[in-house]
């Protein structure tokens, strides 16, 4: 069962409780109606008061002209285009207006609670997650330096220290949540960690309803950890990265109905800090003409030592796709393109959407933002890794929805709808970072119906995966971008499975996990182009399992050629490290562990010639011999 | 005019019973699918779908009352149309009530009828044992999909209060379903 199963459910409750709780129904507040009457009985003047207190708007959209001299005239227009709706105005008169109390909501503040330690011992950072780029760390649910390995149990949100060198249990230190669950956020952005460069501090990002908290552990002595400080950001999470040593936060911050104008904590994203309110400023919000939400996107460089928010940005979108590159912040928001023309038959409209996105680029060098521009291109990239930047070049992969239906007058003046054709093909995009134009596409490569499955850039090459889904099966291409202008693939042509996850392995080989004929089978093939075709170079299969899709789940060592992850089984879970030596791959060390929920929340490396694996509640480690 | 003349009308196939339905509740129609779907046009199109399901559908139905009726094939085809459009044209408001949800069953598994109908009894029998206060402040939030904000107006209470009304209604949620012995 879902949680979408009781939202849709609840559509099928008693009819009574769904007439009783209707918003749209009339409801006025007894005090509103007792301070009318006060009014009108203690003299004329007060009825005249009244009256002008309580006479009700028009329902017009306010007049902002008066503010055009503010540097946030041109937004203001854009977000009371986007946030106001006449029919439902904020406030009904003069009196809602001027004496509406704005509640100020501690979500938004920016606190502190305690202050690290000053312990100091040497250690240094060791990264295991493969990150997307170098430099820019990604949150992971385990880090290590090289004493101490850190990993987040995501369902008791409780953080557990190892010790590299005896592979014993350090300490732990419990996350209070005062929500009493993590709540999940949108793509796998679950509660993740960081481990600052001087392996003194852990940061833990927990996504909470409408704001993101960040506490501080202190792991300066992993034997004795330390709550630390605690700060909260504005926003629902979106997702973070490390850069060094600060963190970069990108939540969404959603305009309410018919916002107050000029009042800025109505329309303008914030932050707290110390009492005093930031605002972000004018030059920091881009928009286009196609936004449709009133919804920021808002990104910030907070320094997790002093909780001071050293820059911010935003753009009014949900961009929900988000890459960074070592320059860069990409912001991907998903916008649907409507067009009609008339129909075969007399009275037919045919309506076309397509979706589209618009690519936002800031700029965080030298820990400052700018906007660099924004390109609105056909499709959606479907998650971090079909974004990529080389040499002043963006490289995008994106999957395009198109649907057409037929509106039909079933009584006149009022239409119904048919959908008669929906189209999914993938593209691959090379834009000038420079000029914002597209510089080299290949457009609709895929079969149509496909979905994009997994994107990897590496050098000058990109590597997609386009899947029937239905029948598990899959061509996976090479694209030769050493020259944008004219790009040139070979593909593999339709195999068995597909995968959900691409390395580049190097040598030109690029390695797929992901599925096999049927959706219980694990598949891990190599592939080479070779004769202007891509071929298979050797494959591993593990059938009647499940696995993770989420990449960071898996262990990959390219220079050792070594692969790990974890399988469910119908009698238990199996961790299955496998080697690909440049010809053949092989399983290498199998280890039992109990029966893991969620394949998602494993994590594992190798130290030496020692496997670590952690799981839900479970710790492991293995031998093992290369 | 009242809901029965409107159903006699849709029961004549007169056309004048969209336009009446329309009238009387357009807005409300309206209101649902912009609340879950978040934007103007694609809310347009399910107010004028629910007229076709409505015009198809009366008869068979006599629904008495009709606006319940009416809100929930609106609410059942501003879903459909997410579901279809792989939730990117989800509302703000909707993903979060989904998230908030989430705590009260966690883990997925296999949807079929019986077990869906044996979800919308133990939610009636939930929400008939809550309060008057808890049930509407409920309804609104996850039927409706209000904003928090919304609510504390609609009630006259604090943000603060209703989230953490909402959340002791969710954890009674979950022990309702626990005792119905669905799978937590």
């Amino acid at each position: 069962m879902k949680n979408k199963d009781i939202f849709r459910e609840l559509g099928g409750v008693d009819e009574k409780f769904i007439l009783e709780a209707d918003p749209t129904a009339a409801r006025k507040s007894t005090w509103r109606k007792k301070l009318a009457v006060m009014a009108a009985c203690i003299s004329i003047f007060a009825v005249f008061l009244s009256l002008w207190l309580f006479m009700p708007f028009s329902g017009e959209l306010e007049d902002l002209s008066k503010y055009s001299d503010s540097e946030y005239y041109a937004l203001m227009l854009k977000v009371q285009q986007l946030a106001s709706r006449p029919d439902n105005y904020r406030f009904k008169n003069n009196f809602e207006k001027y004496f509406f109390v704005h509640e100020q909501s501690g979500e938004n503040d920016v606190a502190t609670v305690g202050t690290l330690s000053e312990a100091t011992p040497a250690d240094k950072y060791a990264e295991v997650t493969d990150n997307q780029f170098e430099g820019i760390i990604e949150g992971d649910l385990f880090k290590r330096s090289e004493k101490s390995i850190f990993y987040l149990d995501p369902l008791t949100l409780t953080l557990y220290s190892y010790s590299t060198e005896s592979a014993e249990l350090l300490d732990t230190v419990n996350i209070p949540e005062e929500f009493g669950f993590p709540i999940k956020s949108i793509d796998h952005n679950n509660s993740i960690i960081y481990l600052s460069p001087d392996c003194k501090s852990i940061t833990v990002i927990l996504p909470k309803y409408q704001f993101t908290e960040a506490v501080s552990i202190d792991v300066s002595d992993p034997a004795d950890m330390k709550k630390g400080n605690t700060f909260q950001i504005s926003g629902g999470f979106m997702t973070s990265r490390m850069i060094d040593g600060k963190l970069l936060t990108v939540t969404g911050w959603g305009v309410g109905t018919n916002p107050d104008f000029p009042e800025k904590g109505e329309y303008l994203p914030q932050f707290t800090s110390g009492g005093k309110t930031q605002y972000l400023a004018a030059d920091a919000i881009s928009f286009t003409d196609d936004a449709w939400r009133a919804f920021y996107t808002v990104v910030a460089l907070i320094d997790p030592a002093t909780l001071e928010v050293i820059d911010s940005a935003a753009v009014l979108d949900y961009a929900g796709r988000v890459t960074v590159s070592e320059n860069n912040i990409f912001l991907c928001g998903v916008l649907h393109e409507r067009s009609e023309r008339a129909g075969e038959n007399e009275g037919e409209t045919v309506f076309n959407i397509t979706q589209k996105s618009t690519v936002y680029a800031i700029s965080h060098a030298g820990g400052k933002f700018e906007h660099l521009g924004n390109i609105k291109i056909d499709g959606l990239p479907t998650d971090q890794y079909a974004l990529d930047e080389r040499d002043g070049v963006l490289r995008i992969v994106t999957e395009t929805q198109e649907t057409e239906y037929i509106r039909i007058e079933i009584a006149e003046g009022y239409m119904g709808a048919q959908t008669t054709v929906d189209i999914q093909s993938a593209n691959l995009y090379c834009i000038d970072l420079e000029t914002f134009e597209i510089i080299g596409s290949v457009k609709a490569f895929s079969p149509h119906g496909e979905d994009v499955t997994a994107v990897r850039f590496e050098g000058d090459y990109g590597y997609v995966c386009t899947a029937e889904k239905v029948y598990n099966r899959d061509p996976v291409y090479f694209f030769d971008l050493s020259d944008p202008a004219n790009i040139t693939y070979s593909d593999t042509g339709v195999i068995d499975g597909y995968s959900t996850s691409l390395v580049d392995m190097g040598g030109g080989k690029l390695l797929g996990i992901g599925y096999g004929d049927s959706d219980q089978t694990l598949k891990v093939e190599v592939y080479e182009e070779k004769d202007d075709r891509v071929v298979s170079v050797c494959a591993f299969e593990l059938n009647y399992v499940e696995f993770s899709e989420d990449y960071k789940s898996y262990y990959i060592n390219r220079a050792e050629g070594l692969v790990g992850l974890t399988v469910s089984h119908l009698y238990g879970s199996e961790y299955v490290l496998l080697k690909f030596d440049g010809e053949v791959i092989k399983q290498i060390e199998s280890v039992a562990v109990p029966l893991v929920e969620n394949v998602d929340y494993t994590r594992s490396t190798v130290i030496g010639d020692t496997l670590f694996i952690f799981a839900e509640n479970d710790f492991k480690t293995a031998k093992i011999d290369q | 005019m009242d809901d029965r003349s409107i159903v006699k009308l849709f029961l004549e196939r007169s056309e004048q019973a969209i336009r009446e339905t329309a009238k009387k509740y357009g807005r409300y129609c309206r209101y649902i699918a912009m609340r879950l779907l978040g934007n103007d046009p694609d809310a347009e199109e399910v107010e004028n779908d629910t007229y076709l399901r409505l015009w198809n559908s009366i008869p068979p139905h006599k629904p008495d009352p009709l606006k319940p009726y009416v809100g929930k094939i609106a609410r059942n085809l501003a879903l459909g149309r997410i579901e279809a459009s792989g939730a990117q044209k989800r509302s703000g408001e909707v993903t979060l009530a989904l998230e908030e949800l989430a705590e009260c069953i966690a883990d997925p598994g296999d949807e079929d009828m019986a077990e869906n109908f044996a979800l919308r009894e133990a939610l009636n029998s939930f929400l008939g044992s809550l309060d008057a206060r808890e049930r509407i402040i409920f309804m609104q939030r996850y039927f409706y999909a209000c904003t928090v904000r919304e609510i504390a107006r609609l009630r006259g209470m604090k943000e603060s209060a209703v989230t953490m009304l909402l959340f002791r209604t969710r954890m009674k949620l979950r022990e309702h379903l626990i005792k119905e012995g669905f799978e937590i």
